[in-house]
């Protein structure tokens, strides 16, 4: 990494310009060409440059610091207090300030996955967009974080196409790296959530059992415990649901050893989808009411849980307790909205209000208008074959088939996008 | 003879449709949710 470079970091995070740096010490064009990596300037440059950006010229970071960004950067991937996390930043941000060295790409290349860890995905991208110039001079180790870091800012976004293509550069490097196992397994565990995502059943089988082994070496029952959790799903998905109820046990177990309400209800979660699917409506409903009602669950679970319960009251006919659902969707709903992103479950429980209250009008303006294409910008297949059925059986109960058989038709178009997947 | 052409497909596509939609009953539209990528206990972003 060039001097160059770091030149540039620190004059845009003190908010100079390239004249105001300049200024009595070299020409502007001068100070493009080091900043641009097109020359090597002298140390005696160098130094004054540094001098006026009020940093030190140091080629390592000490010890202490040293041991400060490895403690870090650990935090970053186990189950910490946020506060801790926090506090330990801002200390290590303060040197990063005075000092010019190695340790400083590091350090903003993991500032990516910290605001993903705070959910601050804006200031995530901004570190992306500042380190993007710079990122052809990293050396592998750096590569690695930046590839697998942006993959992270992508899952987040929902964009799991592109989080894949950067999830398979940072394995590649792996090749040319020395970095502990449990950083490998971490990568596998994240490409087989991806690859779940994208619904590649035999590559999230693939990967998780790779991930299982690192971890089960390294004694980490929570993240043998999501591995579980993932091939539970991927079995369920080819209908291997004696395997994927057997995983979900086992994740719910290690949850329980591990007293991990978020683990267990997550197990419990999926367990009441797979009931769903195979037509159990009253399996599902106990698992997903196990979840509904714990208040210790993270709101995202509860609301899935919910409204899960939503669906299927609807689907046996049970109106009153479709309603009761609905309620309780809306006030998690109030106290989430601040914390977790909750389009889908607006429009599902407000797809479901005016469907219960035969609320015609509304319902069908508010799944043609707005949430079919939501889910088609969203490429959510799986709910977009659900409420396009929905609406076609609207449609067809009015009497209006014509307007029935155009979305018996999405449904079936989007049914084959969700195969061939 | 137009007008009963139209009704005879729409009434197949609508059977289709139909058909289509007690088949897929079955399938493979659960939207399961798989755990966090990121470990730190926080609420959890829904994609």
């Amino acid at each position: 990494m060039e001097m160059g470079s770091f030149i540039k970091l620190h004059r845009q995070k003190k908010e100079l310009t390239q004249g105001e740096l300049a200024k009595g010490i070299v020409s502007l064009s001068y100070l493009s060409k080091i900043e641009n990596k097109k020359t090597d300037a002298s140390p005696e440059i160098m130094q004054m440059l540094c001098t006026r950006l009020g940093v030190q010229m140091n080629n390592e970071l000490d010890a202490d610091t040293q041991e400060k960004c490895k403690r870090w950067y650990g935090m970053l991937f186990a189950v910490n207090d946020k506060e801790e996390i926090v506090s330990l930043y801002n200390e290590l941000q303060e040197v990063m300030n005075r000092s010019l060295s190695g340790g400083l790409v590091m350090f903003e290349i993991h500032k990516i996955r910290y605001y993903l860890v705070l959910g601050e995905f804006k200031e995530a991208l901004n570190v992306i967009n500042e380190l993007n110039e710079m990122a052809p001079s990293f050396n592998h180790v750096e590569q690695f974080y930046w590839f697998k870091y942006r993959g992270n800012y992508n899952s987040a976004s929902g964009d799991f196409n592109q989080a894949m293509q950067l999830y398979e550069q940072a394995e590649e490097k792996l090749n040319q790296i020395d970095i502990e196992d449990k950083e490998i397994g971490d990568l596998q565990y994240i490409i087989a959530v991806t690859h779940s995502k994208l619904r590649n059943t035999l590559e999230v089988i693939d990967y998780a059992n790779k991930a299982m082994d690192v971890f089960q070496r390294e004694y980490n029952f929570n993240r043998c415990a999501q591995c579980h959790i993932v091939l539970g799903i991927a079995y369920r998905r080819i209908k291997m649901y004696d395997k994927a109820i057997k995983n979900y046990n086992l994740a719910k177990h290690l949850g329980q050893l591990n007293k991990d309400k978020q683990v267990i209800q997550l197990t419990n979660l999926n367990l009441g989808y797979l009931h769903s699917a195979i037509n159990e409506t009253n399996e599902a409903i106990s698992y997903f009411l196990e979840v509904a009602e714990d208040e210790q669950v993270a709101h995202s679970e509860r609301l899935g849980a919910i409204t899960a319960l939503i669906k299927e009251y609807y689907g046996i006919d049970n109106y009153e307790k479709t309603e009761n659902m609905i309620n309780k969707a809306h006030e998690i709903l109030d106290v989430a909205k601040k914390d977790i992103y909750t389009e889908l479950f607006d429009y599902v429980i407000q797809t479901y209000t005016y469907a219960i209250n035969e609320d015609h009008e509304k319902f069908r303006k508010l799944v043609t208008d707005d949430f079919i294409p939501y889910l088609m910008d969203n490429k959510d297949y799986a709910n977009l074959v659900t409420y396009s059925n929905m609406l076609a059986e609207h449609y067809e109960s009015l009497g209006k088939y014509k307007e029935s058989v155009k979305y018996y038709k999405l449904a079936n178009s989007t049914f084959d996008e969700l195969i061939n997947l | 003879m137009k007008k009963m052409i139209t009704s005879l497909a729409l009434g197949s596509l609508l059977l289709v449709g139909l058909a289509f939609a007690q088949d897929s009953q079955p399938a493979d539209l659960s939207m399961e949710m798989e755990p966090t990528i990121f470990s730190v206990k926080q609420p959890t972003v829904y994609f």
